[in-house]
């Protein structure tokens, strides 16, 4: 009677063992603790940029972009040639961090830097390298006569209909006035074309192009070392007749490292995934970067 | 791991070995006067520890004197019988046949029980019929041609059992000398003159030597639930456990924790490389064509080969029935007809076709016109079919020859002009804005087999085929007069092959199989597109590939039997790929012990395959490269794949008409594809093309491992039948490469998977329901909330996730119910079977995401398929 007993609770006992050993836990990763966020852009020939700290929060939390996430206590420390700067907390603004040092301070294309940041137990670090200087040469806007015909749509929902828009195509230029050998091959570049307001058709959408992020030694090269990029906005407008309504353009085009490109590129679907950072010992980005940006006018003839 | 799983298999025989020799060593001695030969050689089986098989007739009334002191059982057996007619024939070690001796005949002859076993009902040889010498506990598997033989058998009339899973084992008594004979199984239980019916006698898979087979009659892929009524064999087969399917109800198949690509589908032994309809809703297998399937779980024989987790060998009938049958199905989603039967004494037919119907119902077409004048057309279908045919010609008794054909294709073809979504007052002023797509896949087969008993113990297989997947994918949506897509995207591989394998029934102990297999792969993929944003800005892509490469490989593998409890089966297969000239030896290893005869048998096996074919996907442009399947060969930019698996079972009969088996493996693979972002998704019109460096940029080389149990028990008696399968297992990858290198649950890692199944049926009814319990696919779970800006932006609010599958969905659970009825109407056999997919509406959750804007973050969940009623009408005559 013993024996019959024992031998189903022992082996009830060894199959509940193998059961939780081979399968194992794998419910939610508890985050115990705050992690660091560190946003640092760093760009080349320019005054030490101000670096962002900020902590995450869990889930059940509010998110409010102001002191309630951001770190004032941290210690924050740039490298660069062998030169150590510390940052100090702007009290101005809750999380940002200012470089102590004049605004003369520059730092040269090429150079390799790095990024520490203390706080409580945690440490985060990120090196990164300031690319070349890089400057718009020259834009062209080109606008057809009339507006086009197409097919609107608030959503994918296909409830659809009948619109007018001015595709207005963009060109940026550009000079890469150096050998893209070794580390100089590397570089990407992003150009952006920021118009008042996105296209309200999500159809038409998808046949914008208002961004892009290319390794640059993938474009074509034109005459004098020159690179140019295409972008298209679009403008709705009420009828096949009505003209080009005047509006403003913000351009921008960068060059920065791999580590900046698989950051931005990464940023554009918050709800499936989270930028991609080079930040160890935290989350964010650490990067070098040189921009340049053009706000034009632009109206009908 | 595998290592010592393998040496600890090694142990358990040569320990067992070791005791049965030194039994087999001691001394024996007998001293008799005048005692019943019955008794003394009791008294030799005793003391020698060996075996002797006889009838009685053959002792009754002898008596025998003898002495004998030594170790010999040859010598004692032969002092025992000296004086009498008879004389001992060794079969096997430690095994004697008693039998009359011939003093005109200096040896003893030996003859072989050999023929083939067939369907009762259609006269179909039954392919891995298990034929069985119950007195000398040994026995052999019929081949693809139901042919089977035991060879060099002592002369004289043996006691044979004959089973097949789904059908009533056969008890017969055959001459070992006899000519080559046919057994018809039958598939109710009868009695006849020399052949007497019984139900589960033994262990169903008796003389299976591999691990994880399992075998699938065609008789039992018709009693599961399945969805919308379509009879489906990767729906059946995720009964089975150690398999999952991809989707909630379709989907590849996923083997013991395995990637999708690493299952090798046969159909009459040819690959068949997208066997999907729908969108890999439903399988290209036509279940009514098929009279078998078995599939290997992680391990198979060495006559396999060429992929890492699975092999499912699908055999299609040969309409070797004496009369010419009809039938016929309707389900929600297709309908079906199928004929077989002979078309001269020697000729014999089977054909089948189905195809969709949904397109001649929901289906549109009709013309568009525009204010401008320009004429379009609105068009809305889709339809699959597939057509089957074998044609089996008999030459000689023991020499045949047969072709199957195969031809399935799926068709999708939508053009929506956008006028015609608009309301009816408006019209589009320009014509030709539109949405477009054609998406067309599909495979052929040709296999021609010729299949003869060259000599009495030699058995030929030899086979030409072709196999053939092409797809086509095209694209166009013009939403503006100044911007469009258009694309045209085809991928295609071409296989011709050549096999010849031979069978050699050498002897008792050893059956040898043994051959080559030669194969041209051609990979060709195309695509041709152009993006158009505005009249300057145009980007045009145009990329076209082909590959090809030889793949050899010969194998050889001995099933030996070299004690009445041992049945090992060692093999060895060779490979040579021609693209980066790869070179691989894999061998196999597999054994099984049989404990308690007829009631309980231990199986274990180590073994290694190598994958020369790697399937991947484009992961940026959701224009093309969204259905089909892209196959690029090993070269020097990525190594085959490879991996071992080792595995070990148990299979039983504790109570009668309960069959249980378990099984334990381990397995692990290197240099499998994975996607290097794992969240990636198509989500542009373009991507950065098809070439097969661009796309394996897009992956990284990586190991896996997975390792679980698998409870499956199945008690049927009467009207009911019982199943039950558990699986507890899990499955890890890592690429070392990645940005996050550490390893992390597969997609489809499920640590419980419970299925069950309960079948009632008296003839006229039947009823199953069938539930299915398992734990909730990985996913990846954020874990806290953070900001970060951008030069060029401003902020923007992400989820922090720090890991990869951290968590899973929540249980998935579902209950479906079918009956059936069976009646007679109109001169016709009717069956009609009602089905409920989820019974219970249980809302299961198969996605999840979350919006980082929110106040508070919480999960927004997608829900599976709810309630589903189905009808299914089939018809036979």
């Amino acid at each position: 009677m013993v024996m019959q007993k024992a031998i189903p609770s022992y082996f009830v006992a060894v199959c509940s063992a193998l059961v939780f050993l081979s399968v194992g836990c794998d419910a939610l990763e508890p985050v115990e603790r705050d992690m660091v966020v560190v946003e640092a852009f760093i760009e080349t020939d320019k005054p030490l940029s101000p670096i962002t700290i900020r902590r995450t929060r869990p889930l059940d939390a509010r998110y409010p972009l102001d002191a309630g996430t951001a770190i004032t206590e941290a210690e924050v420390v740039f490298r660069a040639n062998g030169m150590t700067v510390p940052y100090f907390a702007d009290p101005a603004r809750p999380g940002r961090y200012l470089p102590a040092l004049d605004g003369h301070s520059r730092i040269a294309g090429r150079t390799g830097f790095s990024v520490e940041v203390r706080w409580q137990s945690e440490r985060a670090t990120a090196e990164s390298v300031v690319p070349p200087a890089i400057s718009i040469d020259r834009i062209d806007i080109d606008v057809p006569d009339r507006p086009i015909p197409a097919v609107f749509a608030d959503s994918l929902s296909l409830n659809l209909r009948e619109g007018f828009l001015y595709p207005v195509e963009v060109t940026i230029w550009w000079e890469t006035n150096f050998i893209e050998t070794g580390a100089d091959s590397a570089y990407w570049v992003r150009a952006k074309l920021s118009p008042p307001a996105t296209f309200p058709s999500a159809v038409v959408g998808f046949f914008l192009r208002t961004e892009q992020i290319l390794r640059e030694k993938h474009l074509e090269k034109h005459g004098n070392g020159r690179r140019k990029w295409v972008g298209v906005y679009g403008v709705p407008v009420e009828s096949d007749t009505s003209p080009l309504p005047a509006h403003e353009l913000d351009i921008a085009l960068l060059r920065g490292t791999q580590d900046y490109a698989q950051y931005a590129a990464s940023r554009q679907a918050p709800e499936q995934r989270e930028p991609v950072s080079n930040v160890r010992g935290g989350v964010g980005i650490v990067a070098g970067v040189s921009y340049d940006r053009r706000a034009l006018e632009i109206y009908p003839d | 791991m595998s290592f010592n799983v393998s040496k600890c298999c090694w142990l358990i025989f040569c320990v067992t070995q070791a005791a049965a020799v030194t039994s087999y060593a001691q001394s024996i001695r007998i001293d008799l006067v005048d005692e019943p030969l019955g008794n003394a050689l009791e008294l030799v089986q005793q003391q020698a520890a060996v075996n002797v098989v006889f009838a009685e007739r053959l002792v009754e009334d002898e008596l025998v004197t003898c002495s004998y002191h030594g170790n010999s059982a040859t010598t004692a057996l032969a002092c025992i019988l000296e004086g009498t007619e008879l004389r001992a024939e060794q079969v096997r070690r430690r095994q004697f046949v008693l039998v009359r001796s011939d003093p005109s005949v200096a040896e003893f002859p030996r003859g072989s029980i050999a023929g083939y076993v067939r369907d009762g009902e259609t006269g179909e040889v039954l392919q891995g019929a298990h034929v069985f010498l119950p007195d000398l506990r040994m026995g052999t598997v019929t081949n693809s041609a139901g042919y089977f033989s035991i060879s060099r058998l002592p002369a004289g009339r043996y006691d044979v059992r004959i089973s097949y899973l789904g059908f009533q084992s056969a008890d017969l008594r055959l001459s070992a000398n006899e000519t080559e004979v046919d057994v018809y199984l039958p598939t109710t239980a009868i009695e006849s003159e020399g052949v007497v019916i019984e139900q589960r006698k033994g262990l169903p898979n008796e003389l299976t030597t591999v691990p994880g087979l399992v075998p699938v009659p065609a008789r039992q892929l018709a009693a599961l639930p399945s969805f919308l009524g379509e009879k489906d064999l990767f729906q059946a087969l995720k009964w089975v456990p150690g398999v999952q399917a991809q989707g909630e109800v379709g989907g590849d198949l996923i083997v013991r924790g395995g990637e999708s690509d690493q299952n090798l589908y046969l159909l009459d032994g040819v690959p068949v490389y997208h066997p999907w309809h729908t969108f890999s809703l439903f399988s290209t297998f036509q279940t009514e064509t098929l009279k078998e399937v078995r599939l290997y779980k992680g391990a198979f024989p060495a006559e396999f080969g060429g992929r890492l987790s699975a092999v499912m060998d699908a055999q299609m009938k040969d309409g070797s029935r004496p009369d010419i049958k009809v039938m016929g199905g309707l389900s929600l989603v297709s309908a079906r007809i199928m004929a077989e039967g002979p078309l001269t004494d020697r000729l014999s037919f089977m054909a089948a076709a189905r195809r969709s119907y949904l397109d001649l119902i929901f289906g549109r077409r009709r013309p568009i016109r525009s204010t401008d004048g320009t004429a379009d057309t609105l068009r809305i279908g889709y339809y699959f079919y597939d057509l089957n045919a074998k044609f089996t010609y008999r030459l000689s008794r023991n020499e045949r020859i047969s072709f199957t054909a195969y031809g399935g294709a799926d068709d999708l073809d939508v053009r929506i002009p956008f006028q015609s979504l608009l309301d009816p007052d408006e019209q589009i002023r320009s014509g030709g804005l539109a949405l477009a797509t054609a998406h067309q896949w599909g495979n052929q087969i040709y296999n021609l087999r010729y299949q003869n008993l060259l000599r009495e113990r030699v058995f030929l297989t030899a086979t030409l085929y072709q196999t053939r997947y092409r797809a086509l994918e095209t694209a166009f949506v013009q939403p503006t007069t100044s911007a469009s897509v258009d694309s045209d995207y085809r991928v295609r591989i071409r296989d011709y092959g050549a096999k010849v394998d031979i069978d050699y029934y050498h002897s008792l102990a050893h059956q040898i199989r043994g051959g080559v297999h030669v194969v041209e792969h051609d990979f060709r993929s195309a695509l041709d597109a152009v993006v158009q944003l505005s009249a300057g800005a145009i980007d045009s892509l145009r990329q076209e590939g082909r590959l090809s490469a030889i793949e050899a490989s010969a194998y050889l593998q001995d099933t030996w039997q070299p004690a009445r409890s041992w049945r090992l089966q060692p093999g060895l297969r060779m490979t040579y790929f021609s693209q980066g000239s790869y070179f691989r030896l894999t061998p196999r290893f597999f054994a099984r012990y049989a404990v308690i005869p007829d009631r309980l048998a231990l199986k274990g096996g180590t073994s290694m395959q190598v994958q020369y074919m790697h399937r991947i996907r484009d992961r940026y442009s959701f224009v093309y490269d969204l259905s089909s399947s892209r196959w690029i060969p090993a070269g020097r930019e990525v190594l085959p794949g490879s991996g071992v698996n080792v595995s070990m079972g148990a299979e039983a009969i504790p109570l009668d008409h309960l069959n249980f088996s378990v099984d334990v493996y381990w397995r692990r693979f290197r240099n499998v594809l994975f996607p290097k972002d794992e969240y990636r998704f198509k989500d542009g019109l373009e991507g950065p093309g098809i070439d097969v460096g661009a796309l394996l940029s897009q992956y990284a080389p990586g190991f896996g491992t997975a390792y679980g149990v698998e409870i499956l028990a199945d008690y049927g008696r009467r009207k009911w039948n019982i199943w039950l399968g558990y699986t507890l297992g899990r499955a890890f990858q890592r690429a070392a490469s990645l940005e996050r290198p550490e390893a992390h649950p597969t997609r489809f890692d499920i640590p419980h998977d419970f299925h069950s199944a309960l079948e009632w049926s008296n003839g006229r009814w039947t009823a199953t329901f069938a539930g299915a319990i398992r734990s909730g696919f990985p996913f990846t779970i954020p874990t806290a909330r953070y900001a970060v800006g951008d030069p060029l932006d401003g902020d923007g609010l992400y989820l922090y996730r720090p890991s990869i599958h951290n968590g899973r969905l929540p249980a998935y659970m579902r209950l479906d119910i079918a009956v059936g009825y069976h009646f007679s109407g109109f001169g016709l056999d009717w069956q009609a079977q009602f089905q409920v997919f989820n019974v219970t509406n249980r809302r299961n959750v198969v996605g999840r995401q979350y919006d980082p804007e929110m106040n508070i973050v919480r999960p927004i969940d997608r829900y599976g398929l709810p309630i589903l009623p189905v009808l299914e009408i089939a018809i036979e005559w």
